[in-house]
This record gives C-alpha cells, structure tokens and sequence, in this order.
C-alpha cells in the first residue's frame, strides 16, 4: 500500500499547474460549486440539520407520550408532527445523507475526476432547501401542515387545507432532485470508471449505490404520479380516490406502496454498502463473499417490487394475495441473510479493532437483524392483523432505520471523516458517543415492540393508562438519544476544526483507491485516470 | 463499457435513457388511476 500511497501522492503534486486551482473562497463557492466533494459536504451538512429538526419533532412527540394525558401539544399539531417527523427524517435526513456519501466516495472510490453530470449535481442539490423551507412552513400557514401521515392515505390526507398544494409541491421537488441525483449516479459509475476498475472490481459502496439509483428512478415517478392524482383531487375536482366519484381509495394505497417498499429499501441499501466497507476495513480481512454480495443486493432490489401490499394486508384482499405477498416478503430474508452472514464470516478469525466506525457497524448488523426479525413477523399475514398500525411496527421500522440507515450513516461519517478534513476525530469522544447512542436508542424503542403487542395504536396522542410505563421508559430514552446526537455533531465540528493530521491510508487495514489519496483529499482529485492493478482494489477477485 | 475517460456521447446516452425512462413511469401510473375508475361504482 505504501508504494501506492507514495505515487497518489506524486500524482496530486504533477498537478499543480494553472487548471488545477484549490477551491473558491467565500459564500459563493458553495452556490455555484459543481464540485463533487463541495457538493457531498452541502449534502451531509443540510442532512445533519435536518436530523437535528427532525429530531426536535420527535421530541414533542415523545415529550407528549411521556405519561397519559394531553400534556403539551393539541391532537392536531400532535400528527401533524408525527407526519412531518417521518417527511423530514426520510427525504431530508436519511437520503440526502446517502446522496451527500455517494458525491464524496464514489468518484474517488473509482477514480473518476468527478461526477458525471456537475452542473445538474448542484441543482439536485440547491432543490432540497427550497423544498424544505416550503414543506416545514406549511406548519405554520393559516390550515396548518399535514396531518394524516407521511403516507398522505385519502381521503384523510384530502382534509388538508390549503397547505396542501405547498406539500405536494415540496413532494415533487424531492423527487425531481432525487431522479436528477439519480440519473447522475447511474452516468457516473457506467462511464467514468478508471481503466482496469471493472464492475466486479467496484467497492461494494458503490455496487450498493448503482443498484438504489436504478430503484430511486423506477419509484420516484411512481410517488409523483400518486401525489399529482391527490392534487388534482383536492383542488380539481377529479375523483381517482374518491369511491363516490367512481375512484379508489385503496388504489392510492396500492400506487404509495409500489413506491413504498423499494423506498424502505433505497434507505438501506447504501448503509448495506457502508458497512461492507468498514467491516473488512476493521477485521483487516477482505470482504467474504463479495460476488454473493452484489448478487444479494441486486436480489433485495428485485423482490422489493413484488411485496408491496405486505403494507396493507387489512384492507381486504383476495387469500391467494395475501399469501403471495406474505411469501414474497419473507423471501427477502434469504438475500438479505446471505449478508448478514457475509458479514461474521467476514469477522471470523479477523484481527479485529473496535474504533469508532466499527463499533456502529457491530451495532448495525445486530441491531438491524432484529429491525428484520420484527419485519418477519409483520409479514405473517394473521399476525400482522393484531400488530398492524400498533407501535409494534413503529418498533419495527425504527430499529430498521434508525439502528440500521442512521448508524451506518454515522459509521460512514467516522469513517471517511479523516480523509475529508485531514484529522482524526476525538476518538474517545467518538466511543461514548457510541455507547450513550446504542444503549439510549434500545432505551427507546425496544419497550415499543411490548407497546405494540399490548395494542397501543400509532399516531396517538393520548394512551391508556396501561400503556404508561413503557411510554415513560421509552421517552427517556428518546431525550438521552437526541442528547447523543448534539454530541455528535460537536464531534464533527471539533474534527473539521483540527486535530490530529490524518494519514493518506488513515486506518492500518483499509484498501481501496480512496485510500490512495492525500487526507484531507485535494479539491480535484484522478484529474488523470490512476492505474488500477490488485493492490489498490479492495474487493472482487483480487489477490490479498 | 471498460474504457477509460469516456465519452459524452455514452454519458448523454445514459441520461437521455434513464429520463425517459423515468417519465413514462409517470405516466404509467397516472394512467393506472385514469383507467381505475369503475364508472358507476
């Protein structure tokens, strides 16, 4: 690796001719940037705000479900935080969060000068704040923001007021910025590989991205469609989903779902990625069964099309549906053991350290196998009669997104923080900063499984009196997680600020071309395309 | 596909595919729920 290190370094220092300027100062350089590191920084910066937001309204969710009673909140504002909670945490964390890791790592993580289209990456990126300023000031218009959940079901979505059209307006911005990001990704990886990095060659970061661009531009459309059809219901008069018009409100359901599911697996899919990345990393082994991998997610990708109505098992269907989609799901959990075992296996014998970024990456893969276990159990359709839309499932999808798309987030963020900003994080603040997140998160939603099977409905805000205990346990752990993560974020900006420099390789068993690169990485990077031979490929059939 | 430094004519291709693509998913959908309707229902 040292010899590699050496020649990335000759290789940035030949550049220092005219065209090959460090980056713009002042505010504008962000405005105008079509770098791709500048434009990753404005994803994972608005990400990490967003959290924060979307953080603050789970907050007064939990703060009102502290004991029973209306305490803080009326009902109103109560689901309409619970609505925009989800809205935000979805489309304004999670996936810009993985948008913003795909900008930074995978030009550089396949030796490519940058994306493939920099213009366009700046606008998918400049959409989101004005589509977010829009959606979070619906809360406060005259009719208030949406309150009938992220799902937007008519015709309860329908008795939104006004504010309706800014919310569906912000909707489709998402989704176009989402396509254009998209498309972007997809461009990039097909044509601006380095001679020699074939795609059985590609990080497994990157085989995660490619596949979950190719889901977000068969989904996003199919959202759009759905939410151009509530448009035109509640301000013109059509009836797609009015049955006294001759429409279907359970043919919404059908059209959210198609969209749904992959979406689910759109959040996962790169936090797969990340964590194939880190755990080889920190075993100081190559990653076991990388071909079973792409196979595996390319798997994931697929079944996610045909297990949609999984989410709607109580509306009434057909028995011979109900147990295709019941089977169909539980299918899921072949491909997605496949991983999971991959990933031990790729552990066993290791000689194995616990930084910071594998520590999260432990959690995930156990904290996530529960998120799936409990999704298995949704999946058994008699079962899922008694658990659905209880705070079982709420249990369920937190531990997949939170334990699972957020921690990998975190993970990617410890990881690759070095390399971006030349210093190594606090690493002792980095491991309580672990271990308050993972024992204050199982604080939180585990007692939410009890909740649910004792049937609390979700999307309440009022319980009773029964449910009060675990309501409290689980609020305290709510508070202590969202203290956690102002922790994190002063990490972050203690290590953007300095610290111990960053070595080229940063950690002793990573491998990989982004690892060929100074730290912090120059502002242009593989101006020239690098040489790509066995030793600075960390995955595919390649000689370790 | 292997090939180095690339060609704008592979990554327009690429993009005017996917674009398309993308719309006719659209208006796919937006046809579902058109022929939806049972008319009298």
């Amino acid at each position: 690796m040292s010899s590699n290190t050496a020649a990335a370094h000759d290789h940035t220092h030949d550049h220092t001719h005219d065209d090959h300027h460090g980056a713009p100062k002042g505010l504008l350089r962000w405005v105008f940037t079509t770098n791709h590191k500048d434009i990753g920084t404005l994803y994972l910066v608005f990400s990490l705000l967003m959290f924060l937001i979307g953080g603050g309204m789970a907050l007064i969710i939990r703060a009102e479900l502290f004991q029973p009673g209306l305490q803080l909140v009326n009902p109103e504002f109560f689901n309409q935080m619970t609505t925009m909670h989800a809205l935000v945490m979805i489309f304004g964390a999670v996936m810009p969060a993985f948008v913003g890791l795909a900008n930074w790592m995978i030009p550089m993580m396949i030796g490519a000068p940058d994306m493939a289209l920099p213009r366009m990456n700046n606008w998918s990126f400049w959409i989101l704040p004005f589509a977010f300023t829009m959606l979070i000031g619906t809360l406060f218009m005259p009719s208030g923001g949406p309150a009938g959940g992220w799902t937007l079901y008519p015709p309860l979505s329908l008795q939104t007021g006004n504010s309706f059209a800014f919310v569906i307006f912000a909707i489709h911005m998402l989704g176009i910025s989402s396509i254009m990001g998209a498309i972007n990704v997809i461009a990039t990886i097909l044509n601006m590989r380095a001679p020699g990095m074939t795609l059985l060659r590609m990080p497994l970061f990157v085989w995660s991205w490619l596949i979950t661009a190719f889901l977000l531009i068969a989904v996003m459309p199919v959202l759009a469609g759905a939410v151009t059809m509530l448009l035109t219901d509640r301000f013109f008069d059509t009836t797609f989903f009015s049955a006294a018009g001759g429409g279907d409100p359970v043919m919404f359901q059908h059209i959210f779902w198609f969209f749904g599911h992959p979406e689910v697996y759109i959040m996962i899919l790169p936090a797969f990625g990340i964590i194939s990345e880190i755990i080889p990393t920190f075993a100081r082994k190559p990653l076991f069964g990388y071909t079973a991998m792409v196979y595996a997610t390319a798997s994931i990708a697929f079944l996610s099309f045909i297990v949609w109505a999984h989410h709607m098992f109580t509306v009434g269907m057909p028995l011979g549906a109900e147990l295709f989609f019941m089977y169909a799901t539980m299918v899921i959990a072949v491909p997605t053991g496949v991983k999971v075992f991959n990933w031990v296996s790729t552990m066993w014998r290791g000689a194995m350290t616990f930084e910071t970024p594998m520590l999260f990456a432990l959690a995930f893969v156990i904290l996530f196998t529960i998120g799936g276990f409990s999704g298995l159990m949704l999946a058994i359709v008699p079962a899922d009669f008694q658990y659905h839309d209880t705070y079982f499932v709420v249990a369920h999808f937190h531990y997949v997104l939170v334990t699972g798309a957020v921690f990998a987030i975190i993970a990617a963020a410890y990881y690759w923080l070095p390399k971006w900003t030349g210093n190594m994080y606090n690493e002792r603040l980095g491991k309580i900063h672990f271990w308050w997140s993972v024992i204050s998160v199982n604080v939180l939603f585990f007692p939410q499984h009890y909740l649910g099977l004792a049937g609390m409905p979700r999307r309440i805000p009022d319980y009773a009196v029964q449910f009060a205990d675990y309501n409290m346990i689980s609020s305290i752990g709510g508070f202590a997680f969202g203290l956690a993560q102002l922790l994190f974020a002063f990490i972050v900006w203690q290590c953007a600020r300095g610290g111990v420099k960053a070595t080229a390789q940063v950690w002793e068993g990573a491998k990989g071309l982004e690892w060929t690169l100074p730290s912090p990485a120059p502002y242009h990077t593989f101006d020239e395309p690098p040489k790509i031979d066995d030793s600075v490929v960390a995955h595919g059939d390649v000689a370790h | 596909m292997n090939d180095p430094r690339p060609s704008g004519s592979g990554i327009r291709r690429t993009v005017v595919i996917l674009a398309i693509i993308a719309v006719i998913i659209y208006l796919l959908f937006i046809a579902a729920g058109v022929f939806g309707y049972k008319d009298g229902a």
